[in-house]
Protein backbone atom coordinates (compact mmCIF):
# COMPACT_ATOMS: atom_id res chain seq x y z
CA UNK A 1 0.00 0.00 0.00
CA UNK A 2 1.72 3.47 -1.30
CA UNK A 3 0.90 6.41 0.19
CA UNK A 4 2.70 8.11 -2.18
CA UNK A 5 0.66 11.20 -4.17
CA UNK A 6 2.13 13.12 -7.29
CA UNK A 7 1.64 16.42 -7.57
CA UNK A 8 -1.26 15.82 -10.36
CA UNK A 9 -2.94 13.84 -7.97
CA UNK A 10 -6.64 15.75 -7.11
CA UNK A 11 -5.71 14.78 -3.86
CA UNK A 12 -3.13 16.71 -3.79
CA UNK A 13 -4.40 20.28 -3.73
CA UNK A 14 -7.19 18.44 -1.60
CA UNK A 15 -5.02 17.94 1.02
CA UNK A 16 -2.92 21.57 0.40
CA UNK A 17 -6.28 23.18 1.05
CA UNK A 18 -7.07 21.23 4.43
CA UNK A 19 -3.47 22.79 5.36
CA UNK A 20 -4.58 26.09 5.44
CA UNK A 21 -5.17 27.86 8.49
CA UNK A 22 -8.90 28.24 9.72
CA UNK A 23 -10.93 31.43 10.79
CA UNK A 24 -11.03 31.48 14.52
CA UNK A 25 -13.03 33.36 16.93
CA UNK A 26 -10.61 35.77 18.43
CA UNK A 27 -12.33 36.14 21.49
CA UNK A 28 -12.50 32.33 21.99
CA UNK A 29 -8.87 31.80 23.85
CA UNK A 30 -9.20 35.06 26.27
CA UNK A 31 -12.62 33.04 27.07
CA UNK A 32 -10.73 29.68 27.26
CA UNK A 33 -8.32 31.30 29.45
CA UNK A 34 -11.44 32.56 31.74
CA UNK A 35 -12.59 29.05 32.05
CA UNK A 36 -9.15 27.96 32.54
CA UNK A 37 -8.47 30.32 36.04
CA UNK A 38 -11.73 29.59 37.39
CA UNK A 39 -11.48 25.85 37.37
CA UNK A 40 -9.95 24.11 40.38
CA UNK A 41 -5.76 24.28 39.86
CA UNK A 42 -4.32 21.29 38.57
CA UNK A 43 -1.69 19.59 41.44
CA UNK A 44 1.34 16.93 40.70
CA UNK A 45 -0.28 13.50 41.27
CA UNK A 46 1.51 9.96 42.09
CA UNK A 47 3.02 8.64 38.97
CA UNK A 48 1.77 4.95 38.44
CA UNK A 49 4.81 3.61 38.35
CA UNK A 50 6.84 3.83 40.91
CA UNK A 51 10.22 6.21 41.25
CA UNK A 52 11.83 3.60 41.54
CA UNK A 53 10.55 0.30 39.71
CA UNK A 54 10.51 -2.38 41.32
CA UNK A 55 10.32 -4.84 38.38
CA UNK A 56 10.79 -4.87 34.90
CA UNK A 57 9.37 -5.95 31.52
CA UNK A 58 11.92 -9.05 29.84
CA UNK A 59 12.95 -12.28 30.22
CA UNK A 60 13.94 -14.28 27.67
CA UNK A 61 13.69 -17.55 28.35
CA UNK A 62 13.47 -20.03 25.53
CA UNK A 63 14.29 -20.61 22.56
CA UNK A 64 11.72 -22.52 19.94
CA UNK A 65 12.40 -23.96 16.51
CA UNK A 66 11.13 -26.48 14.45
CA UNK A 67 10.82 -27.52 10.67
CA UNK A 68 6.96 -27.99 10.30
CA UNK A 69 4.14 -25.76 8.91
CA UNK A 70 3.35 -22.35 10.65
CA UNK A 71 -0.02 -23.33 12.15
CA UNK A 72 -0.10 -22.69 15.58
CA UNK A 73 -1.65 -19.93 16.45
CA UNK A 74 0.45 -16.94 18.70
CA UNK A 75 -2.00 -16.74 21.49
CA UNK A 76 -1.59 -20.53 21.82
CA UNK A 77 1.98 -20.21 21.83
CA UNK A 78 2.36 -17.66 24.04
CA UNK A 79 0.25 -20.27 26.65
CA UNK A 80 2.26 -22.71 26.37
CA UNK A 81 5.30 -20.35 26.67
CA UNK A 82 3.88 -19.31 30.15
CA UNK A 83 3.85 -22.86 31.40
CA UNK A 84 7.86 -23.10 29.91
CA UNK A 85 8.34 -19.77 32.05
CA UNK A 86 7.91 -20.68 35.16
CA UNK A 87 9.82 -23.86 34.57
CA UNK A 88 13.03 -22.63 33.63
CA UNK A 89 12.83 -19.43 36.00
CA UNK A 90 12.72 -22.36 39.15
CA UNK A 91 15.85 -23.35 37.68
CA UNK A 92 17.88 -20.61 36.80
CA UNK A 93 16.54 -17.44 38.73
CA UNK A 94 19.50 -17.40 41.12
CA UNK A 95 21.76 -17.42 38.65
CA UNK A 96 19.68 -14.14 36.56
CA UNK A 97 22.15 -10.58 36.49
CA UNK A 98 20.56 -8.33 38.69
CA UNK A 99 20.37 -4.86 39.06
CA UNK A 100 18.60 -3.57 42.44
CA UNK A 101 15.22 -5.59 41.27
CA UNK A 102 15.24 -5.44 37.65
CA UNK A 103 15.37 -8.94 36.18
CA UNK A 104 17.36 -8.64 32.95
CA UNK A 105 16.65 -10.67 29.58
CA UNK A 106 17.95 -14.25 29.84
CA UNK A 107 18.50 -16.84 27.69
CA UNK A 108 18.15 -20.49 29.14
CA UNK A 109 17.78 -23.47 26.67
CA UNK A 110 17.12 -24.35 23.37
CA UNK A 111 15.22 -27.10 23.80
CA UNK A 112 12.03 -27.50 21.61
CA UNK A 113 8.38 -27.56 23.03
CA UNK A 114 6.11 -29.70 22.14
CA UNK A 115 3.77 -26.67 20.51
CA UNK A 116 7.02 -25.03 18.93
CA UNK A 117 6.82 -28.26 16.52
CA UNK A 118 4.31 -26.35 14.52
CA UNK A 119 6.51 -23.37 13.79
CA UNK A 120 9.31 -23.04 11.32
CA UNK A 121 10.91 -19.67 12.74
CA UNK A 122 13.08 -18.77 15.77
CA UNK A 123 11.07 -17.47 18.97
CA UNK A 124 12.28 -16.04 21.87
CA UNK A 125 9.09 -16.02 24.77
CA UNK A 126 9.58 -12.52 26.30
CA UNK A 127 7.57 -11.52 30.06
CA UNK A 128 7.16 -8.20 30.30
CA UNK A 129 5.98 -6.98 34.10
CA UNK A 130 4.72 -3.73 35.35
CA UNK A 131 4.28 -3.08 38.47
CA UNK A 132 1.72 -0.58 38.73
CA UNK A 133 -0.39 -1.33 41.81
CA UNK A 134 -3.15 1.92 41.65
CA UNK A 135 -4.17 0.40 37.77
CA UNK A 136 -7.19 -1.07 36.82
CA UNK A 137 -6.35 -2.29 33.91
CA UNK A 138 -2.72 -2.35 31.63
CA UNK A 139 -2.01 -3.84 28.44
CA UNK A 140 0.98 -3.89 26.08
CA UNK A 141 1.63 -2.11 22.69
CA UNK A 142 4.05 -2.31 20.53
CA UNK A 143 4.60 -3.55 16.98
CA UNK A 144 4.19 -6.85 17.33
CA UNK A 145 0.39 -6.61 17.93
CA UNK A 146 0.28 -3.50 15.23
CA UNK A 147 -0.17 -0.99 17.97
CA UNK A 148 -3.36 -2.51 19.06
CA UNK A 149 -3.92 -1.02 22.92
CA UNK A 150 -6.52 -4.27 23.80
CA UNK A 151 -4.59 -7.00 22.31
CA UNK A 152 -2.69 -7.85 24.67
CA UNK A 153 -3.65 -7.20 28.35
CA UNK A 154 -1.54 -7.72 31.05
CA UNK A 155 -2.80 -9.56 34.37
CA UNK A 156 -2.30 -8.68 37.31
CA UNK A 157 -0.73 -11.33 40.47
CA UNK A 158 -3.06 -11.36 43.08
CA UNK A 159 -1.38 -10.26 45.94
CA UNK A 160 0.43 -7.48 44.46
CA UNK A 161 0.54 -4.51 42.19
CA UNK A 162 2.66 -5.98 39.42
CA UNK A 163 1.09 -6.83 35.99
CA UNK A 164 2.31 -9.77 33.60
CA UNK A 165 1.96 -10.89 30.13
CA UNK A 166 4.22 -13.17 28.09
CA UNK A 167 4.95 -13.41 24.53
CA UNK A 168 6.78 -15.34 21.77
CA UNK A 169 8.55 -12.53 19.92
CA UNK A 170 10.92 -12.83 16.57
CA UNK A 171 14.44 -11.56 17.11
CA UNK A 172 15.02 -8.26 16.19
CA UNK A 173 14.23 -4.87 17.37
CA UNK A 174 10.87 -3.88 19.13
CA UNK A 175 9.36 -1.21 20.33
CA UNK A 176 6.75 -0.95 22.92
CA UNK A 177 4.86 0.81 25.95
CA UNK A 178 2.05 0.25 28.49
CA UNK A 179 -1.41 1.41 28.38
CA UNK A 180 -2.74 1.83 32.00
CA UNK A 181 -6.41 2.33 32.23
CA UNK A 182 -7.10 2.69 28.93
CA UNK A 183 -5.68 5.76 28.53
CA UNK A 184 -2.23 6.72 29.88
CA UNK A 185 0.95 5.29 28.05
CA UNK A 186 4.06 4.42 30.03
CA UNK A 187 7.49 3.91 28.81
CA UNK A 188 8.59 0.89 30.31
CA UNK A 189 10.63 2.22 33.90
CA UNK A 190 13.51 0.37 33.36
CA UNK A 191 13.55 -0.82 29.78
CA UNK A 192 15.75 1.26 27.03
CA UNK A 193 13.92 4.51 26.15
CA UNK A 194 13.26 5.00 22.35
CA UNK A 195 14.27 7.80 20.60
CA UNK A 196 11.98 10.64 21.52
CA UNK A 197 10.26 11.64 18.15
CA UNK A 198 7.54 14.85 17.93
CA UNK A 199 4.44 13.19 18.70
CA UNK A 200 4.82 10.12 19.50
CA UNK A 201 3.75 9.32 23.32
CA UNK A 202 6.44 7.52 25.39
CA UNK A 203 7.89 3.88 24.11
CA UNK A 204 10.94 1.76 25.03
CA UNK A 205 12.69 -0.21 23.13
CA UNK A 206 13.43 -4.30 23.25
CA UNK A 207 15.67 -6.21 21.12
CA UNK A 208 15.62 -10.03 20.89
CA UNK A 209 18.77 -11.88 19.84
CA UNK A 210 18.67 -14.76 17.59
CA UNK B 1 14.83 30.09 23.18
CA UNK B 2 11.33 28.96 23.22
CA UNK B 3 10.37 27.58 26.39
CA UNK B 4 9.70 23.99 26.21
CA UNK B 5 6.02 22.60 27.35
CA UNK B 6 7.10 20.68 29.65
CA UNK B 7 8.55 23.25 31.68
CA UNK B 8 5.43 25.56 31.12
CA UNK B 9 3.62 22.64 32.76
CA UNK B 10 5.83 22.80 35.50
CA UNK B 11 5.26 26.62 36.19
CA UNK B 12 1.28 25.57 36.16
CA UNK B 13 1.70 22.83 38.46
CA UNK B 14 3.22 25.20 40.28
CA UNK B 15 0.89 28.06 40.91
CA UNK B 16 1.64 29.84 37.84
CA UNK B 17 -2.06 29.86 36.04
CA UNK B 18 -1.45 32.28 33.49
CA UNK B 19 1.26 30.51 32.03
CA UNK B 20 -0.70 27.90 30.82
CA UNK B 21 -2.02 30.48 28.17
CA UNK B 22 1.32 30.09 26.45
CA UNK B 23 0.14 26.46 25.70
CA UNK B 24 -3.26 27.76 24.50
CA UNK B 25 -1.74 29.93 22.41
CA UNK B 26 0.96 27.84 21.48
CA UNK B 27 -1.63 24.83 20.20
CA UNK B 28 -5.10 26.39 20.12
CA UNK B 29 -5.04 27.69 16.81
CA UNK B 30 -3.67 24.43 14.91
CA UNK B 31 -6.01 22.55 16.82
CA UNK B 32 -9.36 24.47 16.02
CA UNK B 33 -8.46 23.64 12.15
CA UNK B 34 -7.87 20.17 13.22
CA UNK B 35 -11.59 19.61 15.12
CA UNK B 36 -13.34 21.75 12.11
CA UNK B 37 -12.05 18.96 9.79
CA UNK B 38 -12.96 16.50 12.52
CA UNK B 39 -16.36 17.75 13.29
CA UNK B 40 -17.29 19.42 10.59
CA UNK B 41 -18.29 22.93 11.79
CA UNK B 42 -16.18 25.93 13.49
CA UNK B 43 -18.71 25.93 15.73
CA UNK B 44 -18.33 22.24 17.04
CA UNK B 45 -14.50 22.40 17.02
CA UNK B 46 -14.27 24.99 19.25
CA UNK B 47 -16.22 23.46 21.52
CA UNK B 48 -13.93 20.47 21.42
CA UNK B 49 -10.57 22.51 21.87
CA UNK B 50 -11.97 24.61 24.62
CA UNK B 51 -12.72 21.21 26.42
CA UNK B 52 -9.87 19.72 25.81
CA UNK B 53 -7.75 22.51 27.29
CA UNK B 54 -10.03 22.48 29.83
CA UNK B 55 -9.68 18.58 30.40
CA UNK B 56 -6.17 18.68 29.53
CA UNK B 57 -5.55 21.37 32.34
CA UNK B 58 -7.55 19.68 35.06
CA UNK B 59 -5.72 16.56 34.08
CA UNK B 60 -2.31 17.95 34.09
CA UNK B 61 -1.12 16.58 36.73
CA UNK B 62 -0.78 13.22 34.94
CA UNK B 63 1.02 14.47 32.36
CA UNK B 64 4.15 12.31 31.81
CA UNK B 65 7.22 14.64 30.68
CA UNK B 66 8.61 12.09 28.88
CA UNK B 67 5.67 12.40 26.19
CA UNK B 68 5.39 15.04 24.08
CA UNK B 69 2.39 17.59 25.47
CA UNK B 70 1.24 18.02 21.77
CA UNK B 71 0.52 14.53 21.12
CA UNK B 72 -0.89 13.87 24.89
CA UNK B 73 -3.51 16.97 24.31
CA UNK B 74 -4.13 15.56 20.79
CA UNK B 75 -5.30 12.32 22.13
CA UNK B 76 -7.62 14.17 24.13
CA UNK B 77 -8.69 15.73 21.42
CA UNK B 78 -9.23 13.12 18.71
CA UNK B 79 -11.52 11.66 21.93
CA UNK B 80 -13.48 14.73 22.53
CA UNK B 81 -14.60 15.57 18.65
CA UNK B 82 -15.61 11.51 18.92
CA UNK B 83 -17.69 12.19 21.34
CA UNK B 84 -18.68 15.46 19.66
CA UNK B 85 -19.07 13.44 16.15
CA UNK B 86 -21.89 10.41 17.84
CA UNK B 87 -23.88 13.14 19.12
CA UNK B 88 -25.15 13.25 15.70
CA UNK B 89 -24.99 16.98 14.84
CA UNK B 90 -25.80 18.22 12.27
CA UNK B 91 -23.13 18.67 9.56
CA UNK B 92 -22.55 22.45 8.63
CA UNK B 93 -20.77 24.34 5.67
CA UNK B 94 -17.38 25.27 7.09
CA UNK B 95 -18.33 28.57 7.37
CA UNK B 96 -16.42 30.40 4.08
CA UNK B 97 -18.37 33.46 5.17
CA UNK B 98 -15.50 33.75 8.05
CA UNK B 99 -12.55 32.52 5.76
CA UNK B 100 -13.00 35.78 3.64
CA UNK B 101 -13.23 38.19 6.64
CA UNK B 102 -10.08 36.45 8.63
CA UNK B 103 -8.04 35.53 5.91
CA UNK B 104 -8.34 38.57 3.56
CA UNK B 105 -4.55 37.83 2.07
CA UNK B 106 -5.29 34.33 0.78
CA UNK B 107 -9.05 35.01 -0.55
CA UNK B 108 -8.07 38.12 -2.41
CA UNK B 109 -6.61 36.72 -5.23
CA UNK B 110 -9.61 34.30 -6.38
CA UNK B 111 -12.15 34.71 -3.45
CA UNK B 112 -14.53 33.07 -5.28
CA UNK B 113 -12.41 29.69 -6.43
CA UNK B 114 -10.96 29.89 -3.40
CA UNK B 115 -14.86 29.83 -1.81
CA UNK B 116 -15.62 27.04 -4.07
CA UNK B 117 -12.46 25.20 -2.98
CA UNK B 118 -13.33 25.47 0.60
CA UNK B 119 -17.08 23.93 -0.12
CA UNK B 120 -16.14 21.19 -2.25
CA UNK B 121 -13.19 20.27 0.74
CA UNK B 122 -15.53 20.07 3.38
CA UNK B 123 -18.23 18.86 1.02
CA UNK B 124 -16.07 16.02 0.19
CA UNK B 125 -14.50 14.86 3.79
CA UNK B 126 -18.15 14.61 4.95
CA UNK B 127 -18.71 12.10 3.04
CA UNK B 128 -16.47 10.00 4.41
CA UNK B 129 -16.86 7.72 7.69
CA UNK B 130 -15.68 9.25 11.19
CA UNK B 131 -13.29 7.02 11.26
CA UNK B 132 -11.75 6.88 7.67
CA UNK B 133 -12.15 11.09 8.42
CA UNK B 134 -9.96 10.58 11.03
CA UNK B 135 -7.31 8.54 9.78
CA UNK B 136 -6.97 10.51 6.76
CA UNK B 137 -6.44 13.81 8.16
CA UNK B 138 -4.09 12.71 11.12
CA UNK B 139 -2.11 11.28 7.80
CA UNK B 140 -2.08 13.84 5.43
CA UNK B 141 -3.00 17.13 7.28
CA UNK B 142 -0.99 16.59 10.40
CA UNK B 143 1.46 14.48 8.76
CA UNK B 144 1.97 11.28 11.18
CA UNK B 145 3.35 8.37 10.81
CA UNK B 146 0.73 4.99 11.23
CA UNK B 147 3.01 4.36 14.31
CA UNK B 148 1.63 7.77 16.02
CA UNK B 149 -1.42 7.46 14.78
CA UNK B 150 -2.00 4.54 16.75
CA UNK B 151 -0.50 5.76 19.56
CA UNK B 152 -3.15 8.53 19.32
CA UNK B 153 -6.43 6.56 17.97
CA UNK B 154 -6.16 3.17 20.11
CA UNK B 155 -6.64 1.90 16.43
CA UNK B 156 -3.48 -0.74 14.94
CA UNK B 157 -1.65 0.13 12.33
CA UNK B 158 -3.13 -2.56 9.45
CA UNK B 159 -6.29 -0.48 9.76
CA UNK B 160 -5.42 2.97 10.39
CA UNK B 161 -3.57 1.54 6.65
CA UNK B 162 -6.79 0.25 5.27
CA UNK B 163 -8.99 3.20 6.68
CA UNK B 164 -6.66 6.17 4.64
CA UNK B 165 -6.14 4.06 1.67
CA UNK B 166 -10.17 3.79 1.55
CA UNK B 167 -10.43 7.34 2.47
CA UNK B 168 -8.15 8.47 -0.42
CA UNK B 169 -9.81 6.08 -3.15
CA UNK B 170 -13.40 8.06 -1.95
CA UNK B 171 -11.98 11.11 -2.01
CA UNK B 172 -10.79 10.27 -5.74
CA UNK B 173 -14.36 9.44 -6.84
CA UNK B 174 -15.80 12.36 -5.36
CA UNK B 175 -13.34 15.16 -6.98
CA UNK B 176 -13.25 13.33 -10.10
CA UNK B 177 -17.17 13.39 -10.21
CA UNK B 178 -17.14 17.13 -9.27
CA UNK B 179 -14.29 17.82 -11.99
CA UNK B 180 -16.83 16.54 -14.65
CA UNK B 181 -19.72 18.79 -14.18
Amino acid sequence: MSDRMNARDPLAAFIAELREPVAVDPGSKRRLMDLVREAPRPMPTARIAPARPRSHAVAVIRRMRSGGPRAASFGTLATAAGIALLMALGTREASTPRSGSVRRAVIIGDSVASVASALRDTLRIVQFILTAPAASRVALTGDFNGWDTRATPLTRATDSGRWSVTLALAPGRHSYAYVVDDTQWVRDPVGTPAEPNELTPPRSVLVVEK
Amino acid sequence: METSDAAIVQRVLGGDVEAFSILVERYHDHYVRFAAHLVGNREDAEEVVQDTFLRAYRALGRYEERERFGAWMLRILVNRARTVSAMGRRREQLFPEQVDETLPEAAEAHPAERAALREEVSRALAQLGPDQREAFLLHYVEGLSYEEMAAITGSGISALKMRVKRSCERLREILQGVNRV
